[in-house]
């Protein structure tokens, strides 16, 4: 992996001359949970590199990199074809399209207002519900009509596998989701998913857009070569946008089917809720505070939560961004986190940039 | 006669402080509305596009598609000039220059469609221009005057406003 960064790093900065669209994302984060020790572990510096390149002909590609001090992670190789001004398709490793949260942020923290991502949508590797990346065909479109845009995108392909040792994106102990790894095939046990997204922009100019999704994924786990949870989710969400204020929402409705390893053997098959809302207002072009709440509704002794111990069932959060200085931004927020068993209070605080 | 003489003198000195006010006020906008500068956008002389209108401009310097008669149109932001590329965010774009910069970064990231090209001088600028006929961009239109393989497409705004 580490040859894969070095190699990536000199074709990024190389292509940084080169007629492309490069863009890198440098962070530092700062995380203290209250009542733990503070060291500093727990600083992390990390960068994301992005490039891209739209050929004449029509072709596409498009590579990114995640590297922080324990982790190296080619985040997005994707080889496509533009068919026509709305049509593409793409072939290689993608962000899984589910939702608004997913499909418009990711890495690259600069460009999102708050630090953190809400619970539901967070990394795999973080606690989050759904599968981070997929590896196989995606068709993004999109259809004028007015001045109004509909987008709709449709994936397949190897999703994450559920394991105990914890995901990338800074995943401890505990189980999470971990992506198939496109440069070592062979490595663990993936299964296939589908997402279908629908969304709709009112006005292509302005960014409030309604839309929905459905997502299949068959994740296996590393207990049991045999074993393989059912995870079907559909979701709706939005965003809108007016003057200062920002609002995005989202709600999925899971169905989970768990393989029992207790006595009763079987399976559980199970049904749950999650949603958050979020509120930004930019009182100016430095400052914007922001709040969010996120909950889990009839998840009581559900098997897939369980498997997920880093996810916070219910999280509020306060915070504020200060765009300080052209391209560069500092945060700070904190989150009250409720856990199945347990519950705490997160501070984070973060500079964040994107050259150039 | 007499009377004629000093009703006139108190008629104008009733008005002076009208008067004063009057030239103030020519005086001090006169010079603004010499020095306004019109931006205009501006293609190759070579084109041959059918007027575009407010929302199809915007949508381009967003980095949408813009078609017309087949051929797709794109457009390249002119960074040579500060003042021109405020003038253009407050009366095309109206958006801050940070809203703009990230939604364009924002749509590259998400997509990996290519972003809005720059030009941040003004010869680099016309190159590009005569390069392609299917190109558009923004400069002021005393520029396009002595520009010979420039012409304006339509008119953005002048930079009265602050």
């Amino acid at each position: 992996m580490k040859l894969i960064s070095i190699l990536m790093l000199s074709v990024f900065s190389s292509a940084a001359q080169a007629d492309v669209d490069f863009l890198a994302f440098p962070e530092i984060r700062a995380d203290h949970v209250e009542g733990a020790n503070f060291s500093e572990k727990n600083v992390r510096p990390s960068v994301d590199l992005f490039l891209s390149k739209e050929f004449d002909v029509g072709a596409l590609v498009l590579f990114e990199v995640f590297v922080a001090e324990d982790v190296e992670n080619a985040e997005r190789v994707q080889l496509g074809w533009k068919f026509n001004e709305s049509t593409r398709v793409w072939l290689g490793r993608y962000h899984n399209p589910f939702g608004y949260w997913h499909t418009e942020y990711h890495h690259g923290n600069y460009l999102q207002t708050s630090i953190s991502r809400p619970e539901m949508v967070d990394f795999g590797g973080s606690g989050g519900l759904v599968p981070s990346h997929m590896t196989g065909g995606l068709v993004e479109g999109s259809i004028e009509h007015g001045e109004g845009v509909w987008s709709y995108t449709l994936a397949a392909g190897m999703t994450s596998q559920l394991t105990s040792s914890g995901g990338h994106h800074g995943g401890g102990a505990g189980g999470s989701l971990t992506d198939f790894d496109v440069f070592n095939p062979k490595a663990g046990n993936h299964d296939y998913g589908y997402t279908a997204r629908l969304a709709y922009q009112p006005n292509l100019m302005d960014e409030t857009q309604y839309g929905a999704f459905a997502t299949h994924e068959t994740i296996k786990t590393d207990d049991s070569p045999k074993d393989e949870i059912t995870l079907d989710v559909v979701g709706v969400f939005a965003n809108y946008h007016k003057e200062k204020l920002r609002l995005i929402g989202e709600a999925y409705y899971f169905h989970t089917e768990v393989p029992r390893h207790h006595d009763e053997g079987g399976e559980q098959s199970d049904d749950f809720i999650a949603g958050y809302i979020q509120a930004e207002y930019a009182a100016n072009d430095e400052w914007t505070p922001y709040i969010s709440y996120s909950d889990t509704f009839a998840n009581d002794d559900n098997e897939y939560i369980e498997l997920l111990p880093k996810y916070a069932e219910k999280a509020k959060t306060v915070g504020v961004r200060w765009d300080f200085y052209r391209h560069q931004a500092l945060k700070l927020e904190y989150t009250q986190r409720e856990f199945d068993h347990d519950h705490n209070g997160l501070w984070l605080l973060n500079w964040s940039a994107v050259w150039p | 006669m007499v009377t004629q003489l000093e009703c006139c003198l108190a008629v104008i000195v009733s008005r002076t402080p009208l008067l004063i006010f009057i030239t103030l006020v020519l005086g001090l906008s006169m010079p603004s509305m010499a020095s306004a500068r019109e931006l205009v956008v501006v293609s190759s002389k070579s084109t041959d596009y059918l007027p575009l209108s407010r929302f199809e401009l915007r949508k381009l310097f967003l980095g949408y598609p813009v078609e017309q008669n087949g051929k797709v149109i794109s457009a390249i932001r002119n960074t040579s000039d500060e003042r021109a590329y405020k003038v253009f965010l407050q009366k095309l774009i109206r958006l801050s220059a940070k809203n703009y910069e990230r939604r364009l970064m924002s749509k590259t990231f998400k997509t990996g469609a290519a972003n809005v090209p720059t030009a941040d001088s003004l010869d680099a600028l016309i190159d590009e221009l005569q390069q392609t006929d299917s190109t558009l961009s923004f400069m002021w239109m005393d520029e396009v005057e002595s520009q010979p393989g420039v012409k304006v497409i339509e008119f953005i705004g002048d930079d009265t406003t602050n």
